[in-house]
């Protein structure tokens, strides 16, 4: 529970807080840490209020959008793509999207995360700040997927935005839970690029399964780029085969593996047929 | 600590808060209590919904550091309830302002949403009401409310129809005139339990076992007495050796008092163990913290099946006693009873035998079923499941007691301000006169606020201290330590001729009551009493045994047991339907009853004594059935959107009660008063029914005077005559039938009054607006304010008042019929209802909107016990799921696509102006209607509820 919040002045300043203070956590939107359950435990909130990380601009050849956009704003924006307001969406409550951030999302990096498993199949990146040993200021662009590998070493980076590439790449998301405000079972998203000859590449397949965290399957993604698994059913298989699951109240693993394969298939059908993009 | 600034309403308050501290926190204590709060935090319920620069936020999840120098909006500056605003009015108008705890933050997002979208879209305003659970009224009519709310805005009055009028003869009831507290309760202005604590109150906190099953070996409370400012702890140790139980129903009970406040074995993960009473709540944690216990584990039993294999661990051990009717070899008995185990007390026998963990039983029949099996051409047997169901009030269960002039006063959130009144009182061991329970608004209770499952706490350690306590469970508590619905196996075997004619019924009902055996007969068996006598069928059987177990506690929630016998009963009829080659509709309009039809199964279905067997009386079953099928076109196949998608169509029969006849009983009172205004004192407990409003409604019509010259005070036991609660759908039929007599007799006496004053035979006078005595011989007027003024002058014959009592014998049942399409997903599992058609006769809806409105809510809980809702335990008794995101309730993403209430108009003959019950009967429609759509949809037979899309997979063989 928080007892001290902190208002950085700029982001420097935020760095700076966050260094010199231990068991201290960006504060966003809130929704996470002050929320009744949560699995964040920190002493000391460190706003980002104020800090000019609520805007999406249309850079060219990428959209950038400030790591504290609400996901109402990205539902609100004719800049976000519609695979990302569907990933908004999943969060159910109006009045959450309202203060529940996408880098507060995203930093989350969980199985309940809305928006994790569809920005890493995007292959988006993010602009990230730190400081150096020696307190200097230093701002660096990395690949969401070293964000995701690496997120637990990224604890006192400061997350500035997430860069979406305006290439033409499918993204497609699903979430299955019981109610619409429940946790959710599976959440799936697949990403990938149709190049000439029908050459698929830089694919990316990813699964948040509730109680196993989020999962990448590399070797799916392999096999679909070389070509091994092309249909919609080899693709449910291989994901079922290597998804790990656990039992738990939200739902059995084998119901979990099932689910989120079927909607990777689903996706990767969509995909095929040239669907939303 | 940090200074801040908070304009809140546009007023400025500069306060020093620690930084930690939520919105909301800061805002009550700022006095803006119409800030609530629901789920402890979680971010789900919306109560605590403001408007921060402009933006909706959750009060509970927003650190007031967060919002320093910002402009905060809460319901407070909507409008009073004196001066509503438009969408605060016409909240009201359409119905949806019912237990309405969190009716002011529906207010105040839809005040938003009008401000930024005058002419909002039905997807806009289900969008900004997706963070806002509704428990009560459903979401359908706040469409409406928009609606009426925009055309008031453009041309200053409505021109939609809010709900259907019946009886054209009379002018307030069948009239939606809205609800009479409607605007106390919309507006947020002090209503609930919470707005009644006064400063220096003591803060009661509870321990609770972390075991399901175990002994208390040695409880050491030495270190806990030392913290400052704790006042008592009270444990199985000092506590009154009383046995009692929780279950608020007519006295005697037909439930065992198979409990003391704190037993030395505790039963269930959550029971009490201990109980601190502390000048704050932060020094009753601290020394909550500091009692040290030994337990002896016992290995827990959960299930009916584990509760009946041999051997199987006794959850009551303890000595047997009977109030009436022991058997003569109790002694033997009760050789083996532990006395760690405590005792159980029947008043009467109800074939309980605790060493078997049989709490209760009953058996009865008509016919012979043998006789019909052997006559039928087809004879199925299935069984159904159906698993532990919380009922979430938003307001959970909450007490504030204190001493007045030597008596024990009890602030309740409850359903039966009478039993509270008996119970604690017995728990005290003091006489009623010493105690007084106001019932205040109640934020939900759907019968779980039908047991007394705080009060008996809180009014014992008031008594015994002195001093004033309050108590609020935590939403965590609501799941673990309150009444639910009990987990049931419904096994019905049921024979057809090849023509559809069922010749005979059995049905098999083991109910898992959990540790303490409240409601253990009477709800149970209304799987039974609530569903064979919607057949006409000669040979009918039942068996309801109740068990023991380690689960959470059950209790009453809205049906009783009759959402799960309707759900086994109806699914097994569609079963025998699509077994014989009949349509299913068919079938059901060959067996149903019809008025006249003689109910010989009543005979033994009474609660704990033989049941009154009458013929049916008004009856709109018919006109459900035909009306609903060809709503839905009954017989017409649709396809799905896609392929995967598969539709199908389903329905069920359904019935309730309208109170317990030659049980439930309801009284009240009314006077005149001297300016020709009228009070009336009902002893029925509103519990956001509308059952005030009802009330009133008796008065106004008896004297044609409007809404607002009637004043009802009611569920007060100081005040107001003594009536069975707010339970068993008794609420208009019993506690109004008691209104309109009392409103009767004050106008017989009114009219003796006025004959003597105006020198006129009593039979030509006649009452009539705006509240006069009128000769139809003379044409002489008499003012009621006249009339009263010359009463009470000194030299009349005093103020002028009536009282009535009702009961009866007559049954007087609601019928009638839900029908379902669903969507079933053959890949995923996932079930979207697309079409719910919910059509239902209650006599005379004395409150049509509000009617509506409990008949939308009711629907939709039970969609929600249908598909989602479960509470599941791990393996050592443990809730994994205590909260709204682990539990899944439905809020407005779930409502069906079409979602329709209809109210089929049948005159009660017995029912007051006509009318019968509500509600409770909306409950049981659901599960047999979606399982039998499903069926339609995919061939397969739903046979354990909530049919989940894991479990939808299973049957469709996927996984």
């Amino acid at each position: 529970m928080i007892q001290q919040y902190l208002v950085a002045s700029n982001i420097a300043d935020a760095l700076t807080l966050k260094r010199n203070n231990a068991k201290s956590l960006w504060f966003a939107g809130g929704t996470e840490i002050n929320r009744l359950g949560s699995t964040l435990d920190a002493k000391v909130g460190i706003s980002l209020k104020g800090l000019g990380l609520d805007t999406i601009i249309d850079e060219g050849p990428s959209i950038r959008i400030g790591a504290m956009v609400t996901l109402q704003q990205l539902i609100d924006s004719p800049l976000i793509p519609a695979w990302l307001k569907d990933g908004a969406r999943y969060c159910a409550s109006f009045t959450r999207r309202h203060m529940a951030t996408i880098g507060g999302n995203l930093a989350l990096m969980s199985d309940h995360s809305f928006l994790a498993p569809a920005l890493i199949a995007s292959r988006c990146s993010l602009v990230t700040a730190n400081l150096t040993e020696g307190g200097a200021y230093s701002e660096d662009e990395v690949p969401v997927r070293e964000y995701y590998t690496y997120y637990k070493q990224h604890a006192t980076t400061l997350l500035l935005a997430i860069s979406l590439p305006k290439d033409k790449r499918y993204v497609g998301s699903r979430r299955y839970a019981t109610t619409a405000q429940g946790h959710s079972s599976a959440a799936v998203a697949f990403g990938a690029m149709m190049g000439e000859g029908l050459v698929i590449s830089h694919v990316r397949v990813v699964a948040a399964l509730h109680g196993s965290g989020i999962q990448r399957l590399t070797t799916v993604e392999n096999a679909i780029e070389s070509g091994e698994l092309s249909s919609r059913e080899d693709v449910q298989l291989a994901v079922r085969q290597e998804l790990e699951a656990v039992d738990d109240f939200v739902g059995s693993s084998q119901y979990k593996r099932y689910i989120a394969s079927e909607g990777i298939a689903q996706l990767f059908g969509e995909f095929l047929k040239g669907g939303a993009r | 600590m940090s200074r801040i600034t908070l304009f809140v309403n546009k007023k400025k308050h500069t306060v020093e808060v620690e930084d930690g501290r939520t919105l909301r926190s800061v805002l009550v204590e700022l006095g803006y209590r119409s800030v609530r709060d629901s789920d402890d935090g979680e971010g789900f319920v919306g109560s605590d919904t403001v408007i921060v620069d402009d933006i909706p936020v959750y009060a509970n999840l927003t650190l007031a550091v967060q919002v320093d120098g910002c402009q905060i909006r809460t319901a407070e500056s909507l409008g009073t309830s004196r001066n509503l605003n438009i969408v605060q009015q016409a909240m009201i108008d359409s119905g949806v302002v019912q237990s309405a705890y969190n009716a002011p933050a529906a207010a105040l997002l839809l005040t938003w949403l009008l401000e930024h979208h005058p002419q909002p879209t039905r997807e806009q305003v289900k969008e900004v009401l997706s963070g806002l659970f509704i428990r009560d009224s459903g979401y359908e009519q706040f469409y409406t409310a928009v609606q009426l709310a925009v055309e008031r805005s453009a041309s200053g009055s409505y021109q939609s129809e809010i709900a259907p009028s019946f009886r054209d003869h009379l002018t307030y009831v069948g009239k939606a005139k809205g609800k009479v507290d409607g605007p106390v309760l919309v507006s947020g202005e002090p209503a609930f339990v919470e707005d009644r604590v006064q400063p220096g109150y003591y803060s009661l906190v509870v321990l609770r076992s972390p075991h399901a099953h175990a002994y208390i070996k040695k409880i050491d409370i030495s270190e806990a007495l030392k913290v400052e400012g704790v006042e008592t702890i009270i444990t199985h140790e000092n506590c009154p050796d009383v046995y009692y139980m929780q279950a608020g129903q007519s006295n005697p009970e037909p439930s065992p008092h198979d409990r003391k406040l704190l037993n030395q074995k505790v039963r269930h993960v959550g029971d009490r163990v201990a109980a601190i009473v502390a000048e704050t709540e932060q020094q009753a944690l601290e020394a909550r913290d500091k009692i040290r216990v030994e337990y002896e584990v016992l290995k827990p039993i959960f299930t009916v099946e584990e509760a009946m294999a041999e051997g199987a661990p006794r959850v009551h051990n303890g000595v047997v006693e009977y109030r009436s009717g022991a058997p003569s070899d109790l002694d033997a008995y009760n050789k083996d009873a532990d006395p760690r185990d405590g005792k159980v007390v029947y008043m009467f026998p109800l074939h309980g035998d605790i060493r078997r963990n049989i709490a209760s039983a009953a058996y009865g029949k008509i016919g012979d079923v043998e006789k019909g099996f052997a006559e039928a051409d087809t004879v199925i047997e299935r069984t159904y499941q159906t698993t532990q169901i919380q009922c979430t009030p938003l307001e959970p269960h909450i007490c504030y007691a204190r001493i007045e002039g030597g008596r024990l006063v009890l602030n309740a959130s409850t359903q039966v301000p009478f039993h509270v009144r008996r119970i604690v009182g017995w728990v005290c061991q003091i006489p009623e006169n010493k105690i007084r329970v106001i019932k205040e608004r109640v934020g939900g209770g759907y019968g779980s606020k039908q047991d007394v499952l705080v009060e008996d706490l809180v009014g014992y350690a008031t008594w015994i201290t002195g001093k004033p306590v309050f108590y609020r469970n935590t939403r965590e508590e609501e799941f673990i330590a309150n009444s639910t619905r009990h987990p049931m196996r419904v096994t019905v075997k049921m024979g057809a001729k090849k023509d559809g004619t069922i010749t005979a019924v059995e049905m098999d009902v083991r109910a898992n009551t959990g540790p303490y055996g409240n409601h253990c007969l009477t709800v149970p068996m209304n799987a039974c009493s609530k569903t064979l006598p919607l057949l006409a069928v000669d040979n009918m059987k039942f068996q309801v045994i109740t068990y023991y177990s380690n689960i959470a506690p059950t209790g009453a929630y809205q049906g009783y047991g009759a959402p799960k016998g309707s759900y086994a009963l109806m699914t097994c009829m569609a079963e025998l339907a699509k077994e014989i080659g009949v349509d299913y509709w068919q079938m059901a309009m060959k067996n149903k009853v019809e008025r006249g039809y003689m109910l010989e199964i009543l005979r033994g279905l009474g609660e704990g004594r033989e049941g009154n067997v009458v013929p049916v009386g008004s009856c709109g079953l018919e006109e459900s059935l035909v009306r609903g099928a060809e709503m839905i076109e009954w017989g017409k196949k649709v396809e799905g959107p896609s392929p995967e998608w598969k539709v199908g169509k389903g329905f069920a029969m359904i019935q309730q009660g309208s109170g317990l006849p030659g049980l439930d009983h309801g009284n009240a009172w009314a006077k005149l008063l001297t300016d020709g205004t009228f009070q009336i004192f009902s002893g029925g407990a509103d519990i956001g029914t509308g059952l005030d409003t009802v009330t009133a409604k008796m008065i106004s019509e008896a004297f044609c005077v409007p809404l607002d010259r009637v004043t009802v005070t009611s569920g007060d036991t100081d005040s107001c005559t003594f009536d069975t609660g707010a339970f068993a759908s008794s609420g208009t039929y019993f506690a109004g039938g008691a209104s309109y007599k009392a409103a009767e007799d004050l106008r017989k006496n009114l009219l003796s009054e006025a004959a003597l004053q105006m020198g006129e035979d009593v039979d030509d006078l006649s009452l009539r607006e705006p509240g006069e005595v009128y000769s139809t011989k003379t044409g002489a007027v008499l003012s009621y304010a006249d009339l009263s003024h010359t009463a009470l002058s000194g030299t009349g014959r005093g103020q002028v008042m009536g009282t009535g009592s009702f009961t009866t014998l007559h049954n007087s049942i609601p019928y009638g019929a839900h029908f379902a399409q669903v969507a079933v997903n053959t890949r995923t599992g996932e079930i979207k209802v697309q079409k719910f058609y919910a059509l239902q006769d209650a006599g005379t809806p004395i409150n049509p909107e509000l009617a509506l409105g409990q008949l939308y809510g009711a629907a939709l809980k039970s969609i929600g016990h249908t598909l989602y809702e479960n509470m599941i335990l791990d393996e050592e008794g443990r809730c994994l799921n205590p909260n709204f995101t682990g539990y899944q309730v439905p809020m407005i993403s779930e409502v069906p696509e079409d979602f329709k209430a209809i109210l089929i108009d049948v005159n009660d003959e017995v029912g007051p102006y006509g009318a019968k019950s509500i509600s409770e009967i909306a409950t049981n429609g659901a599960a047999p209607a979606i399982a039998t759509a499903i069926h339609d949809a995919v061939g397969i037979w739903m046979r354990s509820w909530p049919f989940t899309p894991e479990k939808i997979l299973k049957e469709l063989g996927k996984i």
